[in-house]
């Protein structure tokens, strides 16, 4: 009897001793993410969920953050930032997640993020607002663009066209304001002066007055800084009402807002930006974003309507790239290497070398023109403007 | 400006109208508040959407067939919901919470079956703007204009000329009397929450081409629909009209002239002073319980 008893005693032992790697290898690496699923801006939630969970299965199948497999909690922010601090305590302290990615609104991220920060929690945020990443956050990164680094970029393409005036219409989320007021300041660093300031609150839907206000102050351009649901209504209701000069705008003009806007109203804006929106995957000749746009495609059967998507590929491949030079994934050492990330991301090169926790630090500017972005280097070169002015009968 | 202001404000206002209407004939038709209109007019361009542009219907028949399929939601609504509280002799706040609770369920029943993304709904006229008086506006603009004073001037005659409406109007001021003379009330409330559903639909589908359609796009709408239905006295058809055109040129002449930042603050402002200093507002339609 002592016989068997040792054999099965020595039998659990060996099972025990065999089942300890076992469940190494098999423990996972949570990433929580929070994105607004539902809600005002959640189209733009969606697609970059829909690429932050294509870039976790591309990671798992190519070995994972240091061969654990990564598991991602996703919640629904409904848009809202008080949901996304609930949410946050929720990730942080019942669910315990290692890392965290955020929502593409920057009033969220603005809202969360110093939760994770204080939880010593490996974060990125989503959202293209200047304010959050001011914050002395050092568990906080970003691996979108940065609006107020896109600014000088974008207001410089008023001094190429010779333009003195222009009128700005803002919203009042937190991505929209502060990039207005960032435009406003550089603008008048730059001599253009600013002839009227016009606003909207959320859920208004008419933008008529503003817009007469607008155009009878006689602007050589009008500046749109708002999210992107609001951006397709508003260019339409600004070409209806008559507008037809160059629009500047805080971002790409996506294909989900043409498609509200209409192409023939959406033709003349203008902007900064790493990256664009493709009606197909052949219109790209981008090899690395043609490979991505393909993937999407494959996986949800439509494609990229709005670049919040490249923001969550990117995110977590500057997460897999930062957990293979650190060796490691706890979350101080993910930080410590996130510093000496540089890859190449759909917009370019994230380079994270400078400390300012920003992929993104310089962009190529471009004008929409019957459904293409060309360069506006480019464009100028080419005649484009000339053909603008012939066409729409302007005197700028 | 002041005469793109004046067109701006009154083609505002002939949206805000329509959305008042159904307001004022639900109340004057039944005695009971109901807030989903603005939620209902979003589930009409959805409709509308569906019809005109998924299914490639002309617009008249996408705009009779959402108007249709809204009177029978109106219809159901009463039946399945304000006529079930009704029938267990709730307080009328119960039946005010029952259609917040429906307008909730509406903008996210209209996200599960058509997305969360703002959808393009096709110009209804071959150009994208007309000018008028030397002011461009968008043709479906000025539809919203005529629809709401053509839907005025029926429902008036409706609720005062008809046997239908008179009927409609006894059943509101004291059903038990009406049931005596042999009206069939619940029908009768019926109807009425039909017809303020498909007025809202009518709404719905002609400012999709405007604003774009989304989930949400009802909501705002909807609290200045019933802000003008007080300016201009609840339950009051023409007071419904002129409160909307006077909300909709009062915003529009804030911004224009003094800044958007009051917008709306101006519609809920107006909303207070009429419910503070004259609560039968501007065509001093009294409370059906007054009477």
């Amino acid at each position: 009897m002592k016989k068997v008893l040792s054999l099965v005693l020595v039998a659990l032992l060996a099972l025990a001793t065999l089942a300890i790697p076992a469940m190494a290898e098999g423990e996972t690496f949570r990433i929580g993410t929070y994105f607004g699923i539902t809600g005002g801006n959640s189209a733009y939630g969606i697609e970059c969920r829909n690429a932050v969970r294509l870039a976790v299965d591309y990671v798992n199948q190519n070995g994972g953050f240091n061969g654990q497999k990564v598991e991602l909690v996703e919640y629904d922010t409904q848009c809202s930032a008080e949901e996304a601090v609930k949410v946050a305590t929720k990730l942080i302290t019942e669910d315990k997640v290692d890392a965290a990615i955020g929502s593409m609104n920057s009033g969220e991220v603005l809202a969360a993020a110093p939760y994770f920060n204080e939880a010593g929690i490996y974060h990125f945020g989503c959202g293209t607002a200047a304010s959050w990443m001011k914050e002395d956050w050092p568990y906080v990164f970003r691996a979108a663009m940065n609006n107020a680094f896109a600014v000088p970029i974008a207001a410089n393409l008023m001094v190429d066209l010779g333009y003195k005036t222009i009128a700005i219409f803002n919203g009042q989320e937190e991505a929209a304001l502060a990039t207005a007021n960032i435009f406003e300041e550089t603008f008048k660093g730059m001599g253009i002066e600013v002839v009227a300031r016009e606003s909207y609150d959320a859920g208004d839907t008419d933008y008529s007055a503003q817009i007469t206000k607008m155009m009878s102050a006689n602007p050589d351009c009008i500046l749109i800084s708002v999210i992107g649901e609001t951006g397709g209504p508003l260019v339409r209701q600004l070409r209806q009402n008559g507008y037809t000069g160059i629009i500047l705008n805080k971002e790409s003009f996506m294909d989900s807002q043409i498609e509200i806007a209409g192409a023939e109203a959406s033709n003349y804006i203008a902007f900064a930006n790493p990256y664009v929106t493709y009606k197909s995957v052949d219109d790209c000749d981008i090899p690395y974003m043609k490979e991505f746009l393909q993937r999407y495609l494959d996986a949800y059967g439509q494609m990229v309507k709005t670049d919040s998507a490249y923001r969550g590929w990117d995110t977590v491949m500057v997460m897999w790239e930062a957990s293979k030079i650190a060796g490691s994934n706890e979350s101080n050492a993910l930080v410590e290497a996130t510093h000496k990330v540089v890859i190449e991301g759909l917009g370019g090169t994230l380079d994270y070398t400078s400390g300012n926790r920003e992929g993104y630090n310089t962009f190529n500017s471009f004008i929409l023109v019957n459904g293409k972005n060309v360069l506006f280097k480019t464009w100028l070169e080419e005649g484009g403007y000339e053909a603008y002015l012939a066409e729409t009968g302007n005197a700028k | 400006m002041f005469l793109r202001l004046l067109i701006s404000g009154l083609v505002l206002g002939g949206i805000y109208s329509l959305i008042a209407l159904g307001y004022s004939l639900i109340y004057k038709a039944s005695g009971l508040m109901s807030f989903v209109q603005g939620d209902v007019m979003t589930l009409g361009a959805y409709l509308g959407l569906t019809f005109y542009r998924i299914l490639g219907l002309p617009f008249v028949v996408s705009l009779i067939l959402t108007v249709l399929c809204a009177f029978a939601f109106g219809m159901l609504l009463e039946k399945g919901v304000i006529r079930v509280l009704l029938n267990k002799n709730v307080l009328p706040i119960y039946v005010v919470l029952a259609t917040i609770a429906i307008s909730y369920i509406i903008q996210n029943g209209v996200q599960l079956g058509w997305g969360s993304i703002t959808q393009y709904f096709p110009s209804v006229f071959s150009k994208s703007s007309v000018k008028v008086l030397s002011v461009s506006v968008q043709p479906e603009a000025l539809l919203c204009v005529g629809a709401s004073l053509v839907c005025m001037v029926l429902l008036h005659f409706f609720m005062t000329r008809t046997r239908f409406g008179t009927a409609m109007r006894a059943a509101a001021m004291d059903p038990t009397a009406a049931y005596s003379c042999g009206i069939n009330v619940s029908m009768s409330t019926g109807i009425t929450w039909g017809l303020s559903a498909g007025l809202a639909a009518i709404a719905g589908m002609l400012i999709g081409p405007m604003y774009g359609v989304y989930a949400l796009l009802g909501s705002m709408i909807g609290s200045k629909g019933f802000s003008g239905a007080v300016i201009g006295g609840y339950g009051n058809m023409y007071g419904a009209m002129v409160g909307g055109i006077l909300l909709g040129l009062a915003e529009v002449f804030v911004t224009g002239y003094i800044s958007s930042t009051y917008k709306n603050l101006i519609a809920y402002i107006l909303l207070i002073t009429f419910l503070f200093l004259k609560p039968t507002g501007l065509f001093n339609e009294r409370a059906i319980q007054d009477d």
